[in-house]
């Protein structure tokens, strides 16, 4: 109990039982991955286009490329409130409607500070006036994860850009 | 979560929104390494937990090779025959773009092609028009020969200008409507001269490769992804091809009237002088020059203001050197069976 008391005292303000989960967190890590690859057309056997993953090995101006992003709960406990923020790299332009995730809600934001949803995001123009937001003026993307994520439980989002 | 509980204020970083829409024609410069990082937030048990920022995913942008060699004009650049190499009109323009992702030296090659009439720039009549060889210069520089296959450094999306100047042979062969192709080919190579070449070596993520991703030209450049570029300019030879015909047909005579006349002292005589033009262009400022050797004999006299030049400005009789001059006649263009024509008339006595 000495232990815990010195623990207490650390944290503050925390109540008891907020010190009790965060004692334990450091089990219930989640872990990130972020995976980068190529789209390239491909035709299959009934002749009708499809995209093919493959490694980025040659990647030129025009071509597309798809960002994935994988998280898996190693800790014993659920996780919840998990919501991944990906700034749209450099050199890249967001592909409208690309941005895809099982039970994730989607949002945008063109300067990383106010999101919404494509519908509802706006840009101001020079004169002050505003209009809808496209998806080139993205800067940023945000999942958020809706469900609890159980413990060894993985999931993964992505979206689609093409490099400038 | 915190950012969603902000009460949506539309401020917008207008250098952010710049950025965004950032975008080149080549692209990406070659090289350039793209990094994306993934921020994870969560909460076990009610309860925030430490940001976790993904490891950077990243890949190296690889070397697009591209190039267009583009003729300035759609059309046929008209020329006149027996014309020097400095004239103006006598130009063709190309312009050599660098389309890839990386400062780029490109190798140009002037050729004739085969496939048309004559080869400008080249014949042995030396008058009124010596031949002088085709010559081209690089953004206005020093001219080259046809035989020089210069090099030029492009920076990315740089352009540079090609320009071929051919005098025009007179030649029985060069003649309306004939055709003379020009053909400027450029081919991306190295620092040492050679030509690019795709990388065939697979998987290098963090590599710079080389891939060609030029169009298809002219038939100097019959392949797309090859490295080259190719495109044709022609001269087509303009030459308005003139007749002047001159007839005579008696008006009246002092005594018949003009019920039969005849060609008796006293008589009225009409002169008509047709020029004629066969080919697909008009012909503009001529000159029609009669001296009357007659009216020098003394043998007619010419009719003050008789002269009719209908498809022309102006028409004087000049009594000293006993000239009828009508200037300014336009003949429409035609063909060799049905020719375009313009007439002047005049009209003498006969003494």
């Amino acid at each position: 109990m000495k232990q815990l008391n010195q623990a207490i005292l650390l944290s503050g303000v925390l109540a008891f039982s907020t010190l009790f989960t965060t004692a334990n967190a450091e089990q219930s890590t989640i872990k990130i991955t972020s995976e980068v690859h190529e789209l390239i057309e491909i035709t299959d056997d009934q002749g009708k286009p499809q995209l093919k993953i493959v490694a980025p090995d040659e990647i030129i101006p025009g071509d597309r490329i798809l960002f994935t992003t994988s998280f898996k709960n190693n800790g014993k406990e659920a996780s919840d409130n998990v919501v991944i923020t990906n700034p749209i790299p450099k050199y890249v332009r967001y592909l409208a409607d690309s941005a895809k995730g099982e039970h994730c809600i989607i949002t945008f934001s063109t300067d990383g500070r106010v999101w919404g949803d494509a519908d509802t995001l706006k840009v101001r123009l020079k004169d002050g006036k505003f209009r809808a937001a496209t998806a080139a003026d993205y800067t940023h993307i945000r999942w958020k994860y809706n469900r609890a994520l159980k413990p060894a439980e993985k999931k993964s989002i992505s979206f689609e850009t093409k490099l400038l | 979560m915190k950012h969603l509980n902000t009460p949506i204020k539309l401020s917008v970083s207008l250098a952010a929104l710049l950025l965004s829409q950032a975008s080149f024609a080549g692209g990406t410069d070659a090289g350039t390494v793209v990094e994306n990082t993934a921020t994870i937030s969560y909460s076990v048990g009610g309860s925030p937990q430490a940001d976790i920022v993904s490891a950077v995913a990243d890949f190296k942008v690889d070397q697009k090779v591209d190039l267009t060699v583009t003729g300035n004009s759609g059309t046929n650049i008209i020329v006149s025959p027996s014309t020097a190499r400095a004239t103006t009109g006598n130009k063709l323009t190309y312009v050599l773009s660098n389309d890839g992702n990386s400062p780029q030296d490109f190798k140009i090659n002037v050729t004739h092609l085969t496939t048309d009439n004559f080869d400008a720039g080249t014949g042995t009549t030396a008058a009124p028009q010596a031949p002088e060889a085709c010559q081209f210069t690089i953004d206005s520089g020093t001219p080259n020969a046809m035989t020089a296959t210069p090099t030029v450094s492009l920076a990315k999306d740089a352009t540079s200008t090609i320009e071929v100047m051919c005098s025009m042979p007179n030649r029985p062969d060069v003649d309306d409507g004939h055709l003379s192709t020009i053909d400027v080919l450029a081919t991306a190579v190295d620092s040492a001269g050679a030509i690019m070449a795709e990388s065939t070596i697979a998987d290098r993520e963090d590599d710079v490769d080389v891939v060609l991703a030029d169009g298809t030209g002219t038939p100097t450049d019959n392949a797309d992804r090859n490295a080259m570029h190719s495109d044709t300019q022609t001269y087509e030879i303009d030459v308005p091809m003139l007749a002047v015909v001159k007839t005579s047909a008696v008006i009246s005579d002092p005594f018949n009237g003009t019920a039969q006349p005849k060609r008796i002292p006293g008589a009225v005589i009409k002169y008509t002088i047709t020029v004629e033009n066969a080919s697909d262009s008009v012909a503009t400022g001529l000159t029609v020059t009669d001296v009357l050797t007659a009216a020098v004999a003394g043998e007619v006299a010419f009719i003050a203001g008789s002269i009719v030049n209908a498809s022309g400005t102006a028409q004087t009789f000049t009594a000293a050197t006993n000239t009828v001059e009508a200037t300014g006649i336009t003949v429409p263009a035609g063909t060799t069976t049905v020719p375009g024509v313009a007439v002047v008339t005049f009209q003498v006595t006969i003494l």
